[in-house]
């Protein structure tokens, strides 16, 4: 299991499921920067553009991942602007041939004799912060379900699709328990589909990353979104642990109160197919 | 001295064959000389143009041709190859209104990374001579006369994984090169074989090894009469999962007297 190759001719997708409510307008955890909404932005802005590179020849973008982004706030629907709104899942070459905009950044890069050089790189945007509006995760979770049985139904050899989702915490339409299940008994002939939560809590309590119990966690929105998660994949599970990740056996794909180096780590492990042929 | 090479070389299963980014030099040829080198490379799939730098370490290493390489002064060399081709490349998209994507330009600034496996034989005496093999990666080296004689320099099917050390294209990846160079020596008499493989097909080498079978047998018929008959095996394999789905090529180096 989780071990199908990742090709043209077989592709896999990536969901990302993006709280979009009011309270995502807070300052994100110890960083008085920005608010949540605008540190996820980045983190998926930042996730989008490593994909697209990890498909980029010179010759053209590979298209090895098809991608959505679901946003859930006022409305519950596809994130994606511009000439891509509207789409359920985008082929990662035309991600990368259309974001919104591309910014120029200044990235730090080591210089090849033991220094670091600042060099100027292309940024593109292809999702803006938003944050208005209630929190209805059990929308977007049962939105993601449809799109995985029609992707599956196309694609029933492919590697499971993984599905991210991002949320400050308390749904305000129902438990998203049931929903959460029933995704993560979607199947390829390759395994379940795998879910991760990624938890921007409001509390103080201590980080979390990939814990193996509920025990730790401050509150039921915590360990409602613990219990959402699917238990790492032995594949994943390897990828935290070379990361440096404290990991066992019964590690669930979730994060609780993490800065933002951790969670952009967290999102690349729980995207980073090492199989694409 | 006489080498004769013979060189098969095919893309991953689902890929094109210019999109095979593997590298051999020199290509089937007969060279009579007594000091020459032949080398193979794996571009690494998640780089900008890995053929490219590929095949500049392999010409670059056969042109060297030297017992004595200085791999930081080589790769400087190959380096500088490579810009110049960047250059050229990016002026070309830009005179057909194709300039760079930006993350092509992403991609560049990275660079482009390969492993590289090349050999050196020295006609010393009359019945043979010296080789000296230099190696970063996973490419292997297997000397054959009536049987296996040596292995440079995977040893094993476990030591295969998915990082495998790379010479990059940008100088701030190559800090730890030295560390990375393996060499190896050893003697040659005319009439032996010498296999260079990437890793795909070298882990199959291998594991046929460990299970006391004569896989150089199978391949030295393919190579002798029906490359296409390889290509059927080569994805038999792949089909029974014998074979990891990349890249494959397999030259093979007969060294002979003149």
């Amino acid at each position: 299991m989780y071990t199908a190759e990742i090709s043209r001719g077989n592709p896999t997708c990536f969901l990302f499921l993006i709280d979009q409510s009011g309270s995502m307008e807070d300052p994100f955890g110890g960083d008085t920067s920005g608010s949540k909404a605008e540190a996820v932005a980045d983190a998926i802005n930042r996730l989008l553009q490593n994909l697209v590179l990890r498909c980029a020849k010179a010759e053209g973008v590979r298209d090895y991942f098809h991608v959505g982004v679901i946003g859930y706030g006022v409305k519950v629907g596809p994130a994606f602007g511009g000439d891509l709104s509207g789409e359920d899942l985008v082929p990662i070459s035309t991600i990368g041939d259309q974001p919104l905009m591309i910014e120029e950044r200044i990235q730090k890069v080591p210089d090849g004799a033991g220094g670091i050089v600042e060099q100027e790189v292309k940024f593109p945007i292809w999702f803006e912060p938003v944050a208005k509006g209630p929190t209805p995760m059990k929308q977007a979770l049962k939105k993601a379900e449809n799109v995985l049985l029609k992707w599956l139904d196309n694609h029933p050899d492919c590697f499971p699709p993984v599905v991210i989702n991002i949320s400050d915490g308390e749904p305000t339409d129902g438990d998203p328990s049931q929903v959460a299940d029933s995704i993560m008994q979607l199947e390829s002939s390759d395994g379940n589909v795998i879910l991760f939560n990624l938890h921007l809590s409001s509390s103080k309590a201590s980080p979390l990353e990939f814990p193996d119990s509920n025990e730790d966690l401050p509150d039921e929105f915590a360990r409602l979104l613990y219990d959402m998660s699917s238990m790492l994949p032995e594949k994943i599970r390897l990828e935290a642990e070379s990361e440096g990740f404290e990991v066992t056996d019964e590690s669930r794909g979730f994060i609780f109160n993490s800065d933002m180096v951790k969670v952009i780590q967290f999102l690349d492990i729980g995207t980073r197919a090492t199989n694409l042929r | 001295m006489k080498l004769v090479s013979s060189c098969f070389s095919i893309p991953k299963k689902g890929s094109l064959p210019r999109e095979n980014e593997d590298s051999f030099f020199p290509h089937e040829v007969e060279i009579k000389r007594n000091h020459l080198s032949v080398a193979i490379a794996d571009g690494a799939s998640e780089g900008f143009l890995s053929k490219l730098w590929s095949k500049i370490l392999t010409i670059s290493y056969v042109y060297f041709d030297r017992t004595d390489l200085d791999m930081r002064q080589f790769t400087d060399f190959c380096i500088d190859i490579y810009n110049y081709q960047m250059d050229t490349y990016i002026q070309k998209r830009k005179e057909r209104n194709n300039p760079l994507k930006w993350f092509e330009e992403n991609l560049m600034i990275k660079g482009s990374f390969s492993t590289l496996l090349g050999v050196t034989f020295v006609n010393s005496s009359p019945t043979g001579g010296r080789w000296k093999s230099y190696s970063v990666g996973d490419s292997c080296l297997f000397q054959l006369r009536d049987n296996l004689i040596d292995v440079f320099p995977m040893m094993d099917s476990s030591n295969f994984g998915n990082s495998p050390d790379l010479i990059s294209s940008n100088p701030a990846y190559n800090l730890e090169l030295e560390s990375k160079v393996k060499i190896k020596t050893g003697h040659f008499l005319f009439g032996d074989s010498f296999y260079l493989m990437t890793d795909a097909i070298a882990n199959w080498f291998i594991t046929q090894i460990a299970e006391e079978k004569r896989p150089w047998v199978t391949l030295d018929e393919f190579l002798e009469v029906d490359y296409d008959g390889l290509n059927e095996y080569i994805n038999h394999l792949r089909g029974e999962n014998r074979l990891k789905n990349d890249d494959v090529t397999i030259a093979r180096v007969t060294l002979l007297e003149d």
